[in-house]
């Protein structure tokens, strides 16, 4: 065989073995992007568990009932309305009635020391932050995962890869837009 | 006279501190070591005037004799020669390396001397900070100890030639929401290993030899009652033995290349990998070389175990050359910073897998000593 022939078989070969490299790594990333983005379902969909119990604790106390009941249903609704399919800017909702009903429960144990004083309560507070935690974390974590499967996304020659087989799109990353109206300072993306 | 007295005096003062502080037992102790040196009147310093007169005489007659023996090396040999005809030139060298010496040794003599207020202080901080923080001996037999830690973790089974329990204390830390006891131990492990290396032949050539090589080794781990986690491993290095059956791998790419997860179970590997914990340890792993966490299969026990030699290491922004300020500082205890913080990492970890239905009653604040 002539050397140019080989020259071009092993250039083929790298060439096809680099393609099907990238492609596995767009799907595997997709892949660990999206069991990213389960996680932080799955932990705010465990704050649904808790609120069960805290509801029923809450409506022991007719006279904080209705603001808090009020804050409840509206957490609720928002893990219920989370899409199965990553994307960060879904979390907005959830992420502002989780502290909207932290405040309120912090508020009304300041203002009542009968409520402070029950312990189960005061349990439920601290599972619903834990919970809260963990989710914030899993944000970290899909964060994380989404930049990576972005970057290779966009970045040559996973942009060919994609552009010719995949076809993936970029997986939006989780921003607090509440918390970013708070800084004069906008970055320049 | 009057220097000689002062030295005398200051040499004391620093030997009865130093005696004070040996034998102290708790901050009251190290106090009245740093009042002994307090207390002293006159500079904390030596009076080196002699010391370096002499130093610079010895010094500058060895450069008088070398540039001698080399302006005039007949001369030189010529004297040599009256006093040992056979062994002339081998009697200037020792001349001229006897000089030297002697140059050597006083100027030994005054930096040791100077640097003993310096290593009085470390001293006394060192043993401030172990009060400060809680921390005694374990009188137990070395033996006896890695004997028990190798029952319940894998990670003592390191060295394949020899292993050693080499500083084993124990203390208390009292967090926010837990209190737990610890030990601190510091295993010295010696692997031993063969090596091939080139040698020449004798004949121009070289052959191939085999020599035993033993690598020196120190790890450094706190071990602890750890009863809400079984059964786990977080390894960042060293040996696969303290793996378990099952490996985990999380939702974070990160975490994943810089630990092996393994559990007993995958359930258990599912219910320790919290995002919580995840990122936990992931903020922990730039801090602590190798850095593994070993969670007994039945006991309950921690052992977390790194590379790192200064988790007892402290700062000493001042010394018994200002012994006010010093003193001030054994008074509010010398803080361990790179154990508190393990600490606080340990007591996060157990907040986030604690059950919050089955808290402990709130806890004292710990008294230090």
């Amino acid at each position: 065989m002539d050397i140019p022939v080989i020259i071009g078989l092993v250039i083929a070969v790298i060439v096809s073995l680099t393609v099907i490299g990238l492609y596995n790594s767009i799907i595997g990333g997709h892949n660990r992007a999206q069991r990213a983005w389960a996680d932080v379902l799955t932990y705010e969909r465990q704050k649904t568990k808790v609120l069960d119990a805290l509801q029923e604790q809450v409506t022991q106390y007719q006279e904080y009932e209705q603001s808090l009941l009020g804050e409840i249903t509206r957490l609720r609704s928002a893990i219920a309305e989370l899409p199965a399919a990553a994307d960060g800017n879904s979390l907005a909702k959830t992420e502002q009635a989780t502290q909207a009903l932290l405040s309120g429960l912090r508020v009304a144990f300041e203002a009542y020391p009968d409520l402070k004083a029950s312990e189960v309560l005061n349990n439920l507070m601290r599972e619903i932050t834990e919970q809260q935690e963990n989710v914030g974390a899993a944000i970290v974590i899909f964060n994380g995962e989404v930049e990576r499967f972005n970057n290779t996304l966009q970045m040559f020659p996973g942009s060919l890869v994609n552009g010719a087989l995949n076809k993936k799109s970029p997986i939006t990353p989780f921003t607090d837009a509440q918390a970013a109206q708070g800084f004069s300072y906008r970055p320049n993306l | 006279m009057g220097n000689r007295t002062h030295n005398a005096q200051l040499k004391g003062v620093i030997e009865l501190a130093t005696q004070t502080g040996q034998s102290a037992r708790n901050k009251q102790d190290l106090l009245h070591a740093v009042q002994a040196i307090r207390d002293f009147k006159g500079p904390l310093r030596f009076d080196n005037t002699l010391p370096w007169c002499l130093t610079l005489l010895l010094a500058g007659l060895t450069l008088v004799v070398v540039g001698l023996c080399y302006q005039y090396p007949m001369q030189a040999t010529t004297w040599a020669a009256k006093v040992t005809p056979d062994k002339a030139h081998l009697l200037l060298l020792a001349v001229v390396a006897g000089l030297l010496t002697m140059t050597l040794l006083s100027l030994r003599a005054i930096f040791k001397r100077a640097n003993l207020l310096s290593g009085l202080s470390t001293d006394l901080a060192r043993r401030s900070s172990l009060f400060s923080a809680g921390l005694s001996p374990i009188d137990s037999p070395p033996g006896l100890i890695l004997e028990q830690l190798g029952e319940h973790f894998e990670d003592y089974q390191r060295g394949n030639h020899s292993r050693d329990i080499t500083r084993a204390l124990r203390g208390r830390y009292q967090g926010p929401l837990h209190s737990f006891e610890y030990a601190y131990y510091q295993l010295h492990y010696v692997v031993r290993r063969l090596e091939q290396e080139e040698v020449s032949d004798g004949k121009g050539g070289t052959r191939q030899q085999t020599r035993v090589v033993y690598d020196h080794h120190d790890r450094f781990s706190l071990v602890l009652d750890f009863p809400w986690i079984e059964g786990i491993a977080v390894r960042s290095g060293g040996p696969s033995a303290i793996d378990f059956e099952h490996k985990h791998q999380t939702s974070s790419t990160d975490f994943n290349r810089a630990f092996t997860l393994t559990g007993a179970s995958a359930m258990a590997c599912a219910r320790f990998a919290k995002p919580v914990t995840v990122v936990h340890l992931l903020g922990l792993k730039p801090r602590f070389s190798q850095l593994n966490l070993e969670f007994s299969l039945n006991q309950g026990g921690l052992c977390i175990s790194f590379d790192n030699s200064d988790l007892l290491g402290f700062q000493l922004p001042c010394d018994l050359h200002s012994p006010s300020e010093f003193h001030a500082l054994i008074d509010a205890g010398v803080p361990l910073p790179a154990l508190t913080q393990l600490l606080e990492a340990i007591h996060t970890l157990a907040e986030q897998h604690d059950d919050n239905f089955n808290l402990p009653r709130q806890a004292t604040p710990h008294m230090e000593n």
